[in-house]
């Protein structure tokens, strides 16, 4: 199952830093939102406030509300909440005492589940959604820090995949890899839209223009222009979204 | 220089040539025109010399526009722009080409050493319209005006109901004196020749909307 999400009016805090600035949008089910704007501009913070780990920095805060399929976010269970939806960080992140396999189900085993064979089963499931199977099926046990960039990163995925989450988050997935590792990548989270609901924070225009159905663009913690990827590479309504795009910023 | 810049300046660079194919157009269809009034062979060969020039212009910006497209990716206006410059330079060097049947027609004309056998007011106005609805859609296009460019949609009219106008009146010249057939239709061409240049008209100023505006266009 694929979800939608709803942001009203959020407002995120680094102790006295204001650094997103009333923030409403909504991101459609089963589609790729992706969310530009300069470094620094509040897009990992944007992310984060999703699956409430903006709140677990000391001194952060977060207000208004955002809604998973109507359900409001912050008044569930943080916990629940990360699990129903996935993050997939910028630099491929696996676990370095574990192998490829426990790498692909860690956070089944973290939330409780000890039969092997189920365990086992799933591993093969998402390595094979991530297309990664045929490539590691002899290496299974070798640690997971042994796969190149690209392998790693689309090991990540797996793991996020393993505990059936809704929403997907992805923070600059492709920003430490090659460009055949980025193509894979992005051909992998074009073939996920089917199933979940992604949000991808990236920097390169190329990339978002390519896989993401709507673009947000971020600046100074405002959301300055929202709306369908063609339209907004295309005629953009902003002047700054123009001049962020077309690279004359700054 | 910053890639930015170089980017900048390359794109000011396609749109110079744009405009000197702008003004290549509009000289060979006055020189043409010119010809044919005044059965001048000089005339006429200029506008067959500019084609040569109009065709490099078109395949210079056809490379820069290529070159661009492939190197910096754009988006935004800037990509409006470089699809834009290559329709444009395309309907650009069709209107010479047009000129160049015109004088073709003229060196005809010429040849047949015979004078007219009426005053050419109808061509002459749809010369006249032609040239400004050049002026006009290149002039939207540089200053991305957008009501400039619907002016032009509006005298292709003028230019099509002239050019009915001429048709039925050489049928009738035609229709009472079988010696003027062929001159006759040789005015009809040339007619003919100006109606096409409005309609490519139409498209430069179609791309001046689309520059201006992110909107594309349909003629109704
Ligand atoms: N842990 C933190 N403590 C204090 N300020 C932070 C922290 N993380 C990020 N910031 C600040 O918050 C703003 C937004 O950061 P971030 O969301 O990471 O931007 P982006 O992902 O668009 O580069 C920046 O000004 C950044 O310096
Ligand atoms: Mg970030």
């Amino acid at each position: 199952m694929s979800s939608e999400i709803e942001i009203e009016d959020l407002n995120a805090w680094f102790g006295e830093k204001h650094v997103l600035k009333d923030v409403s949008m909504e991101m459609e089910k089963n589609r790729i939102t992706a969310i530009i704007g300069p470094s620094g501009c509040g897009k990992t913070t944007l992310i984060r406030c999703i699956n409430r780990m903006h709140e677990t920095v000391p001194e952060a805060r977060v207000e208004g509300r955002i809604l998973l399929n109507e359900l409001d976010v912050y008044q569930e269970d943080p916990v629940s909440i990360r699990s129903r939806i996935g993050m997939v960080f910028q630099r491929p992140n696996p676990f370095p005492t574990m192998s490829v396999s426990e790498n692909a189900v860690a956070g089944l085993k973290l939330r409780g589940t000890r039969d092997r064979s189920v365990l086992a089963e799933k591993a093969k499931e998402v390595l094979m959604a991530v297309g990664l199977w045929d490539e590691v099926r002899n290496e299974l046990n070798k640690p997971g820090t042994s796969l190149s960039g690209g392998q790693q990163q689309r090991l990540c995925i797996a793991r996020a995949l393993a505990v059936e989450p809704e929403v997907i988050l992805m923070d600059e997935p492709c920003s430490a890899l090659d460009p055949v590792s980025t193509m894979r990548i992005e051909d992998l989270i074009y073939r996920l839209r089917e199933n979940y609901t992604i949000i991808i924070v990236t920097h390169n225009m190329q990339q978002a223009a390519r896989i993401s159905d709507r673009t947000a663009f971020l600046y100074m913690g405002e959301l300055i222009e929202y709306g369908p990827t063609k339209r907004l590479f295309e005629k953009p309504e902003n002047e700054l979204t123009e001049r962020y795009i077309s690279g004359r910023f700054g | 220089m910053g890639s930015r810049e170089k980017f900048d300046e390359e794109l000011r660079e396609i749109y110079r040539m744009l405009m000197e194919m702008g003004d290549i157009a509009v000289s060979s269809i006055s020189s043409a025109m010119e010809a044919v009034e005044k059965l001048d062979e000089e005339k006429a060969k200029v506008a067959l010399q500019n084609n040569q020039k109009s065709f490099e212009l078109m395949r210079g910006i056809e490379d820069k526009c290529t070159e661009l497209l492939m190197l910096q990716a754009p988006v935004a206006g800037d990509l409006r722009r470089i699809i834009t410059a290559m329709k444009v330079s395309i309907d650009l060097n069709r209107i010479v080409r047009y000129a160049k049947n015109i004088s073709t027609l003229a060196l005809d004309m010429v040849k047949e050493r015979e004078g007219h056998f009426k005053k050419l007011v109808g061509l002459k106005g749809m010369k006249k319209t032609t040239i400004e609805m050049i002026e006009k859609a290149m002039k939207a296009l540089f200053e991305k005006d957008k009501s400039l460019a619907l002016e032009v949609y509006e005298e292709e009219k003028d230019v099509d109901a002239l050019y009915e106008q001429i048709f039925r009146e050489l049928i009738t010249y035609m229709v009472e004196d079988n010696r003027k057939i062929t001159r006759g239709v040789r005015y009809l061409l040339a007619g003919r020749y100006l109606e096409r240049i409005a309609d490519h008209a139409c498209n430069i100023a179609e791309g001046a909307i689309y520059v201006a505006t992110g909107e594309r266009i349909s003629p109704e």
